[in-house]
């Protein structure tokens, strides 16, 4: 059977009616991955309880108990806590580390009969924008193997691309899983903070983190979106039933707005430039209303990223000492001990990262840094509110380039400039859509970038579903 | 702003990470570009932001439904590198 052109509605009808037996599906995807994952590295196991799930979903079928994402094939990164399952953020300091507990969206997708595959590569602790820092070496991108797929969800993303899993969960702090989304030419969705809980995602930048999915189609990530995205009362930060009920904004979409200041920074390679104009071409023909607009502190949301994750990670991070997890190295006493352990499991951008906050929250330069970039923060935010009263969604492309080869940003600031356009999303806690928008010379994607209002995700699914049928 | 070896070390302690004298120059260095092109944002002017309205605020949930004490100490702890009678073992703090 052909699976590549099946979305997960049309596999729900086909379960139904019994065209399809979820073996068979389930077999289809274990066949690519037998094939491609030694060479891609997207998943880093496939899980030995396959056929149970298998079994379980075709019982809820039969006795027509199905749900929306029964039967579904998902792949799962790697820092998504799985009951029983390995769950190391592709670290050396976790790497036997065993979940304890389910994350709240793994126990909704287990409610759903979905089937849970394996977990997937990631730049190590989340930290970085091309799934090179992972432990277990580098994952490549599908399209072009030469290529990176983009990061921190490298290996969600491409298990996408590779027709490894139908539906990937990532996680997006800065762009994770949008802009490997579109350096492999899939669809990623960044929810609004809060929309989605963090319970069982291991903390990174906690006021920044989103579990989002990876899909082929925007309508299957409106279904993931609809599926794992509700209020947990395991997660302090996640939205209430009653703020969610009381929004009010519509799916419409008549007016996208476009911030100039953001597209003349040095850096952004003038083909994508191109491909950007060329989707706005594509939306002024479908009748979208394209008007440019003021976003002033757009330009700084990456520094002021790189100040708040970092700090907040450090934080994070702190808890993996050599004591209760996993990997420790003993040191002369205690302190040593600490520092053997951290310096042991940690990779060198993780130090690099945890280094970076640790100095931009001490004593003289807290005030200078973290709390400047806080209250930027929440002055971004207002920025953005007040551009939604007047655009529907803002637009710009997804990162600015396409995927870059291995070892090309060897600088870190070099690296930390491909999240430029889907950082700002993150610091101002609304979600983001990236839709792919066309292949560059060498057949390497592109993607459109597509920022909503806070919980104004039926806007992203409304343009982002219209945009796709005319690409 | 130069950040120098001295520096590293310091903040290094600070995060309990041992950093090998070889890499201190170059970590500098790294760090060095990192924090000149964080440092942007000082020069920002923030203007009012007395109107920011959060739309979540975080909210402590109830303690309650507490379950047995010692229900989940078993899973925890099998991820530890030492223990001993239920507690996590390390070298001695005093």
């Amino acid at each position: 059977m052909d699976i590549s052109n099946i979305d997960i509605t049309t596999l729900g009808k086909g379960y139904k009616n019994g065209d399809y037996k979820v073996a068979d599906v389930i077999s289809e995807y274990k066949k690519n991955i037998a094939d491609k994952n030694d060479d891609i590295n997207a998943f880093l196991e496939i899980f030995a309880d396959v056929d149970q799930q298998v079994e379980r979903a075709q019982k809820m079928i039969d006795e027509g108990n199905a749900m929306l994402m029964t039967g579904v094939p998902v792949a799962i990164k790697d820092n998504i806590l799985i009951k029983d399952h390995i769950s190391s953020a592709s670290s050396h300091m976790l790497d036997t580390h065993k979940a304890t507990y389910d994350a709240d969206v793994i126990t909704t997708l287990k409610e759903q009969g979905a089937i849970l595959l394996g977990r997937t590569n990631m730049d190590e602790f989340a930290m970085g924008s091309s799934t090179e820092t992972s432990y277990f070496g580098n994952t490549k991108n599908p399209v072009n193997t030469e290529h990176v797929p983009g990061g921190s969800s490298g290996g969600s993303a491409a298990s996408i691309a590779m027709g490894g899993a139908m539906v990937a969960l990532g996680s997006d702090t800065g762009g994770s899983v949008r802009q490997p989304a579109s350096f492999c030419g899939v669809v990623g969705l960044c929810p609004t903070y809060g929309s989605v809980s963090r319970h069982g995602l291991m903390a990174m930048a906690s006021s920044l983190d989103v579990i989002g999915p990876i899909t082929k189609s925007v309508a299957d990530a409106e279904i993931v979106f609809n599926t794992i995205g509700k209020p947990d009362t395991n997660d302090a930060t996640c939205i209430s039933q009653a703020i969610r009920d009381e929004d009010t904004t519509s799916g419409e979409v008549k007016k996208v707005g476009v911030p100039r200041s953001i597209l003349a920074m040095d850096g952004i390679d003038s083909d994508v430039l191109e491909n950007f104009e060329a989707s706005l071409k594509v939306l002024r023909a479908a009748g979208y209303e394209i008007v440019d607009i003021e976003l002033p502190l757009i330009t700084y949301a990456l520094p002021i990223y790189y100040i708040i994750q970092p700090a907040e990670a450090s934080s994070n991070l702190a808890r993996y000492d050599g004591v209760r997890y996993g990997l420790r190295e003993d040191g002369e006493d205690l302190i040593d001990t600490y520092k053997k352990s951290r310096s042991k499991g940690f990779g060198k951008e993780v130090q690099r990262r945890i280094l970076l906050g640790t100095y931009v929250l001490s004593h003289g330069y807290y005030d200078a840094y973290y709390n400047k970039a806080t209250k930027l923060r929440k002055k971004l935010r207002m920025e953005f509110d007040e551009i939604f009263k007047q655009v529907d969604i803002v637009l710009t492309p997804t990162t600015p380039s396409t995927a870059f080869k291995f070892g090309e940003k060897s600088d870190p600031v070099a690296m930390y400039m491909s999240d430029i356009f889907t950082v700002p999303a993150n610091i101002a806690n609304i979600p983001a859509l990236s839709v792919p928008s066309g292949n560059d010379v060498n057949g390497l994607p592109y993607g459109l970038h597509m920022i909503a209002p806070h919980l104004g995700e039926a806007k992203l699914f409304t343009l982002g579903k219209d945009f796709e049928s005319r690409v | 702003m130069a950040i120098d070896s001295e520096q590293i070390k310091k903040v290094a302690h600070l995060a309990r990470l041992h950093i090998d004298e070889g890499e201190l120059d170059g970590l500098a260095k790294d760090f060095d570009a990192i924090i000149n092109y964080i440092d942007q944002i000082t020069a920002v002017d923030v203007g009012d932001i007395s109107g920011f309205q959060p739309r979540v605020n975080n909210v402590m949930r109830e303690d309650d439904n507490a379950y047995e004490s010692g229900e989940f100490s078993d899973a925890i702890l099998a991820n530890a590198p030492d223990t001993k009678d239920g507690y996590l073992k390390v070298k001695k703090v005093l």
